[in-house]
């Protein structure tokens, strides 16, 4: 998988390649307008995400317009650090898959990366398994050895969000974030999360499933083991 | 009340005392007039009957003296008034006399000659009439005169006051009907001034705003990518964890208060102002859909009793009002508390369980009031502004044994 990145701050454009090159993305970086615009001329890639506001004589809107002549099957997520509702519908008209206003998280941007991804590439097959379970994000539905399990739709959400970042330690925050957006209280969202995650491994367990989801203290959650 | 009709109240008003003072000279006037005539008739009377009695000793045959009697000389001439009983109206009717003396045979007579005088009430009736005529041609002609007048005045005003009352900020600046009137013309040039600078400012702000808003999310974005990247260090302590976890969880309040300032500021400058009729209702289930959790997690008792509600408001800003509302309620609330919704009858009421407040419920909704746990009051403020700028009535109660009660009246 390719990923164009194209963001004017260098210091999240490196973090973001390194969150997703550690997930086994290929990444390929610009820091400007025109950088951006020469590669998605020479190069082929499976999604780009790109910032709104950049330097070098064009917009993110305009790097979208180019791509989906020259491109058209290139995935596409604006990130923009402005909130406006006019951005987005103009982003999203032209052909962007996705959009997230900063500041969001490195695992929120992956799980999105590679529910786009799946959505391109797979067309429908989307099963994703971990340990025993597999979990099907287009139908959501979990299956532990075929038994399929009843979630919540919170607890689903958890587990998609954990599969899409396997062996990351993901900040509490940012599954409360992942969950609810803005509708939580950043105050009530640990005792939220911890009785979500409580029981959804219960549930897992009661059906057999691996014990996947570690808590990691202090912090938040990691989804270990490779899949299979 | 316009400012033609002030003029012409005030005009009026002052035109009661000139009609008083204007009666009172008429009636002076006409009533020195008709003494000045009489007295004129009564002494020509008195001459002829004079003359005709030195030419031929005797009284001329049609005389006006209604008394002749005997009396002891010498007396002058003499007028006076004096009050006849009419018998036909059974009234004293004032009359003029002029006494004179007469000598006759070498006896001495005075000749008394009356005349009618017009009544002083008569006098004052007849001048009131006059006055009130000749007041109400006057202000008829007046008042079409000046309104006339006025209307071609001020009809540059008028223009000005209507092109100021539709102008919004970030609009473009009115241009004003033109005038040659001096007053009128250094008014729209003061206006233009003031309009100019406050369209500047407004924009300044607007730009800063968003200019600072991009900064902060963009390098909140930086700490908190940085963050997460040291959360995934292998050899991360538990005191690390913990510093790495409070970073991570402020840049994630700080973007939020952020985003919610540049919330309040811009439906304080009326960015979000597409009113459309909104069906609350529906509002209000979405919402409780999103929250339903929340108040599950927390064993809050949830009662609604609500009713299609339309209301012009802008979709938007509906769904940040009642979700502020909803939010608060679940956040302020006690363990095993309530919380009631009511949406009919053209309001929304949101009653819920709470904590005893120290401060007032006006205090809480001022931007950043501090709640028992630092909460900034930000969403009480945004729920302020969108009333405010909707012109809905809202109103903050904390009832016995801590009922919360907060009502949105449409």
């Amino acid at each position: 998988m390719k990923i164009l990145l194209v963001e004017d701050q260098h210091e999240l454009l490196a973090a973001l390649e390194a969150s997703l090159s550690a997930q086994n993305f290929t990444c390929e970086t610009a820091g400007d307008y025109r950088s951006a615009s020469e590669k998605i001329v020479i190069y082929d890639y499976d999604v780009m995400v790109v910032d709104i506001n950049l330097p070098g004589g064009g917009s993110g809107l305009d790097l979208i317009r180019e791509l989906k002549t020259t491109n058209p099957e290139t995935g596409i997520i604006v990130i923009s650090a402005r909130n406006s509702t006019l951005n987005k519908i103009e982003g999203l008209e032209l052909g962007a898959d996705d959009y997230m206003t900063k500041p969001f998280d490195l695992a929120e941007l992956t799980a999105r990366v590679k529910s786009l991804v799946r959505r391109k590439k797979f067309g429908g097959n989307t099963l994703v398994r971990f340990g025993n379970i597999d979990l099907d994000p287009q139908t959501r539905e979990v299956k532990i050895e075929g038994r399929p399990v009843t979630l919540t739709r919170s607890e689903f959400d958890l587990l998609n969000f954990f599969f899409a970042n396997p062996d990351r330690v993901i900040a509490r925050d940012s599954l409360a974030e992942h969950i609810w957006g803005d509708h939580m209280d950043v105050a009530d969202s640990y005792d939220f999360i911890y009785s979500h995650i409580k029981n959804l491994r219960k549930k897992l367990a009661a059906a057999g499933g691996t014990d996947l989801i570690k808590a990691i203290y202090g912090v938040g959650y990691k989804l270990t083991g490779e899949p299979s | 009340m316009k400012l033609l009709h002030k003029s012409y109240l005030q005009a009026s008003v002052l035109l009661i005392p000139a009609l008083l003072i204007g009666a009172l000279f008429s009636f002076l006037i006409i009533r020195y007039i008709v003494y000045e005539e009489t007295d004129e008739f009564l002494t020509y009377e008195m001459q002829r009957i004079q003359r005709y009695h030195d030419k031929y000793n005797d009284l001329p045959e049609d005389h006006k003296a209604v008394k002749i009697v005997e009396d002891t000389p010498p007396h002058e001439s003499y007028f006076r008034d004096t009050l006849i009983l009419e018998p036909a109206d059974n009234e004293r009717v004032p009359h003029r006399e002029l006494r004179f003396g007469l000598q006759h045979n070498n006896r001495h007579f005075t000749v008394v000659l009356r005349n009618l005088l017009p009544g002083s009430d008569d006098l004052i009736e007849g001048t009131l009439l006059i006055m009130a005529g000749m007041m109400a041609l006057l202000i008829i002609i007046f008042s079409m005169m000046v309104g006339w007048i006025s209307k071609k005045t001020w009809q540059a005003f008028y223009g000005t006051l209507a092109q100021l009352t539709n102008y919004q900020l970030g609009q473009h600046l009115p241009t004003f009907p033109s005038t040659t009137i001096d007053e009128f013309n250094t008014l729209q040039q003061s206006l233009t001034a003031l309009l100019l600078k406050s369209d500047n400012d407004y924009r300044r702000t607007k730009e800063f705003n968003e200019n600072a808003s991009h900064e902060f999310q963009t390098h909140l974005s930086v700490i908190r990518a940085e963050t997460e990247a040291l959360m995934n260090h292998s050899q991360l302590n538990r005191n690390d964890a913990a510093h790495l976890s409070t970073i991570h969880r402020s840049t994630l309040t700080l973007s939020r208060v952020q985003n919610a300032l540049l919330l309040l500021s811009k439906i304080g400058n009326r960015e979000y102002n597409r009113p459309v009729l909104t069906n609350l209702q529906t509002t209000l289930q979405r919402i409780l859909e999103l929250y339903h959790e929340s108040i599950e997690l927390r064993d809050l008792r949830l009662t609604v009793d609500d009713e299609p509600t339309e209301v012009r408001i802008d979709p938007g800003l509906a769904d940040i009002l009642l979700s502020n509302l909803v939010k608060n309620a679940i956040r302020h609330n006690t363990s095993n508390g309530f919380i009631h919704i009511e949406l009919k009858e053209n309001r929304f009421r949101i009653i819920n369980s709470g904590p005893s407040l120290n401060t007032s419920t006006n205090e809480l909704m001022e931007r950043f009031s501090k709640g028992e746990n630092g909460n900034m009051g930000i969403g009480l403020a945004i729920v302020k502004q969108i009333c405010e700028l909707n012109r809905f009535q809202l109103n903050y109660t904390v009832e016995k044994e801590n009922r919360h009660c907060l009502t949105v009246a449409f």
